[in-house]
């Protein structure tokens, strides 16, 4: 494992044709829109490139940081303070303690979206409930991530409709425990 | 995914303005076999025979007395999976209602479409809500995991206890931001000593660096404490 220091990204600024190929009523409101920064904390190259792709075809997003291990993620998440962190799961465990945890405390504002490859719910579940707001498989990165972008940039959660029983049931352990101890 | 298998694929439909139950109705007939409730006591008493698949519940009905009044009809019931509609839907409302145990809270003029996909996965044991319900859900699910993890600190790392004591000693100065240099001052020994033993501190903890390692003994010691 080599280590290697995120590097900021630049991105071309959408400055041309502005929501040209929106159509609509855009043009009525042009409020400038703060820039949502982001970091991609992702080992795999293939989908560091998907989301690369998707927040540079988006309009107010910018990459501000790439790490591609876990301790890199947090150096990074703490110099750079993003908006959001794309966070690949492998990474997650890379700690004792949840990765997550360590990033949202190193950074208050930064929101964390999990990207998944393979894994069970339980996992998926387990690394929501340590605070990610948001959860896109690998693979639908191109359909979903822009989506998933700006409801978390907009204080939402994105996650997929099926993971929602299994977070009542979590929930329902919850109070069922705490009743057992009163 | 919580067991909700039934045999039937009933679906009760409990409003009491005929209107909306005809509205309801329209997009599930074909589908579904179809029973209706106009008030409490005739909903009481389907629930209990019937025991239908899904529960289309009008949370305006008499009697229901908003999201709490939920349990007690799903006491009736227990498989059933409910279902709520309001006129006047709001995220906060849709959280309480899946802390009550519905599987479902939409808004009372759904297309009738819709409809019928929101009960199609229902029954199939998943639920339906608002997007807006998703960020609330998750702040409630972080604030009781970190409560509990207050109360019952987490299984420490255990890969700290694969070093030798020696190790673990200087893991902790690294932690603290010691150089090679101060730790060899420190500990009495030769620098390269101390080397030997950070490449097996690496090696055992599956780290690549002492940048890497200054962060897991933080994170470690935050945990232990």
């Amino acid at each position: 494992m080599k280590a290697r220091r995120a590097k900021p990204r630049t991105t071309k600024k959408p400055t041309k044709g502005r929501g040209r190929e929106r159509g609509g009523m855009e043009w009525v409101k042009k409020r400038p829109l703060p820039v949502v920064s982001i970091l991609i904390a992702d080992s795999e190259r293939a989908s560091r490139n998907a989301a690369t792709r998707v927040i540079q075809s988006v309009r107010g997003m910018r990459i501000v940081g790439e790490a591609h291990t876990g301790h890199e993620a947090v150096l990074a998440t703490a110099r750079l303070k993003p908006r959001v962190v794309l966070l690949d799961l492998q990474l997650s465990s890379e700690f004792g303690a949840s990765l997550i945890s360590v990033l949202r405390r190193r950074s208050a504002r930064s929101r964390v979206i999990l990207l998944v490859g393979r894994a069970s719910e339980d996992r998926i579940v387990e690394a929501l409930s340590h605070g990610a707001v948001g959860c896109v498989t690998k693979k639908e990165i191109p359909l979903f991530l822009s989506k998933a972008l700006e409801a978390v940039a907009s204080g939402e959660a994105w996650m997929s409709r099926k993971l929602v029983p299994k977070i009542v049931d979590r929930l329902a352990e919850f109070t069922a425990r705490a009743k057992k101890r009163k | 995914m919580s067991e909700r298998a039934r045999n039937s694929s009933v679906v009760l439909i409990a409003s009491p303005i005929a209107g909306v139950r005809g509205q309801w109705s329209q997009g599930l007939r074909e589908k579904f076999p179809l029973y209706e409730a106009a008030e409490r006591s005739v909903l009481e008493r389907n629930m209990s025979n019937l025991k239908p698949a899904i529960l289309l519940l009008d949370l305006a009905l008499p009697g229901l007395g908003g999201v709490e009044g939920v349990s007690s009809v799903q006491k009736l019931s227990p498989l059933t999976s409910i279902i709520l509609m309001t006129s006047t839907p709001n995220d906060r409302e849709g959280f309480s209602a899946l802390k009550a145990g519905a599987r479902g809270y939409c808004s009372m003029d759904m297309d009738p479409n819709l409809l019928r996909k929101a009960v199609s996965v229902v029954i199939k044991g998943e639920i339906w809500v608002a997007r807006n319900v998703f960020a609330p859900l998750l702040e409630e699910l972080t604030a009781l995991t970190e409560r509990r993890h207050k109360e019952f600190p987490p299984n420490l790392d255990t890969r700290l206890d694969r070093l030798t004591p020696r190790e673990r000693e200087i893991a902790q100065l690294i932690g603290g931001g010691a150089s090679n240099k101060e730790i060899a001052g420190r500990l009495n020994i030769t620098e390269a000593t101390v080397k030997a033993h950070l490449t097996a501190i690496f090696r055992k903890l599956g780290l690549s660096d002492r940048l890497g390692l200054a962060l897991f003994v933080t994170e470690y010691n935050r945990v232990a404490r």
